[in-house]
């Protein structure tokens, strides 16, 4: 009996333990409920602070949501406002969507022409760069022309020498040409006074030939008669060659005066220069339409008497040679 | 004018010249007689002597010593004593304004000379012709050169 005992005494130390404890607790329990308690008048109160202040927010907000319709009121009026501004832009969007329109029409218009001016601007622009081109071609052309004309200049200055020179050297050729024409004049007055004065002689000699051969036929030989008859036609040759050099001699030193003369005179002189071989060769001339002109009387007389002798002279023996002689202007 | 004898004066300073002349005129059927002068002064002073009776033809040569015949021409024509005797000009030239000129200043005729003495007869017989059968009126022009072939009779 022992452990009985003392079971019973252990359960009853755990009992009382345990009730203790128990104690203990609620004793914790009701502190905390005590400080419990406090937190929650604190609480209270604070609550009844906060409901102080709602009054007071709600008073406000009361404040505020008067002034919100007040507020409200003039948003209306400033609506009914918008609305009719609204309708004037709308009005006003209208008219410049119109303007707008024209606006782009005009636009495409500009671009357009915009686009043609950038090709005018190109082709002005390369027109441009040909001239700039053609400039700088032109400066080098400009140059060489300088050039040569420096070389002209020097040429020129030359040339003024050169023709210095000439001038002197035809000063000195015209007093030759004078001299010669002095020279040439003096020449052909000897030729026409000397042929001149060859004729006397030359006729003597064929007038005495004649006489020979007319008064002394009979004691002449055959041989005697031929050799005069050579005589008499060597002295022919030569009374023609004088003849010519006289006609010739004559042409340089007559004076060369043009004179309005009557051609009908100058061809009637002719003729009868002509007269002995005109018969000789039954010729005749036929004289029409002659005017006046203004020649050289001696020169033309002896262009007419050239014309005519030698038409006579290379005319048909057989047939009566017949010379027209017409003038035309 | 119709003469039997004639009797003709000669100017000619060529003495050849004179001689062939006085030939032609020997040779030539007509009386005639020949008086030679051989310059152109002696020609006036024959022309111009009071008591000489004017011959009936004078034949004259141009070229001449002292006076040609050119200004013996003058002379006669501007003389007027001596402006009716025929002067027939003898020239061994043809020069065509030495025939206007001579033409213009009065003489009777012209002649070429010719270099064959029967041409020469013949011509100087035809120009006797003309002054003895004419009267002494200025020929036309174109009769004033006298050459062989116009001298046949006309």
């Amino acid at each position: 009996m022992d452990n009985t005992i003392e079971s019973a005494e252990d359960k009853l130390s755990i009992a009382n333990r345990k009730l203790l404890f128990q104690n203990e607790e609620k004793e914790k329990r009701a502190a905390e409920l005590s400080i419990a308690n406090k937190e929650l008048i604190f609480q209270n109160e604070e609550k009844e602070k906060r409901a102080a202040e709602l009054s007071i927010a709600n008073k406000e907000l009361i404040f505020q949501n008067e002034e919100k319709e007040k507020r409200a009121a003039e948003l209306i009026i400033a609506n009914t406002e918008l609305a009719f501004q609204n309708d004037e832009k709308e009005k006003r969007a209208a008219e410049l969507i119109i303007a707008n329109t024209e606006l782009a029409f005009q636009n495409e218009e500009k671009e357009k022409r915009a686009a043609e001016l950038i090709i005018a601007n190109k082709e002005l622009a390369f027109q441009n760069e040909e001239k700039e081109k053609r400039a700088a071609e032109l400066i080098i052309a400009n140059k060489e022309l300088a050039f040569q004309n420096e070389e002209k200049e020097k040429r020129a200055a030359e040339l003024i020498i050169a023709n210095k020179e000439l001038a002197f050297q035809n000063e000195e050729k015209e007093k030759r040409a004078a001299d010669l024409i002095i020279a040439n004049k003096e020449l052909l007055a000897f030729a026409y006074i000397s042929s001149h004065d060859l004729q006397e002689p030359l006729r003597k000699i064929q007038t005495v030939v004649t006489i020979i051969l007319e008064n002394e036929n009979k004691n002449l030989s055959e041989k005697g008669k031929y050799n005069f008859q050579r005589m008499q036609l060597a002295a022919g040759r030569m009374q023609q060659l004088i003849d010519d050099l006289l006609a010739f001699s004559r042409i340089n030193t007559t004076d060369h005066q043009f004179e309005k003369t009557d051609l009908n005179l100058i061809i009637e002189e002719v003729k009868n220069e002509l007269r002995d071989t005109m018969q000789e060769k039954h010729a005749s001339i036929e004289v029409t339409e002659i005017c006046p002109a203004n020649i050289i009387p001696f020169q033309f007389r002896q262009l007419m008497y050239n014309l005519i002798s030698n038409a006579l002279k290379f005319s048909n023996p057989d047939i009566p040679a017949h010379i027209i002689v017409t003038a035309a202007l | 004018m119709t003469v039997k004898h004639l009797e003709i004066l000669l100017a000619d300073d060529d003495t050849d010249a004179c001689a062939f002349f006085e030939e032609a005129l020997a040779e030539l059927p007509i009386s005639t007689r020949l008086t030679a002068v051989h310059d152109g002064e002696k020609l006036m002073q024959l022309l111009n002597e009071e008591t000489g009776k004017l011959p009936h033809i004078l034949f004259l040569d141009l070229n001449m010593p002292r006076k040609n015949g050119f200004e013996c021409l003058a002379e006669i024509k501007g003389n007027k004593k001596l402006n009716q005797l025929p002067v027939i000009i003898l020239s061994t030239s043809y020069e065509q304004e030495v025939i206007n000129l001579l033409f213009q200043n009065g003489a009777q005729y012209f002649i070429r000379k010719p270099s064959a003495f029967a041409q020469f007869k013949k011509i100087i017989q035809y120009a006797l012709m003309l002054i003895t059968e004419q009267d002494v009126t200025p020929p036309a022009k174109d009769h004033f050169v006298l050459t062989v072939e116009n001298s046949q009779p006309v």
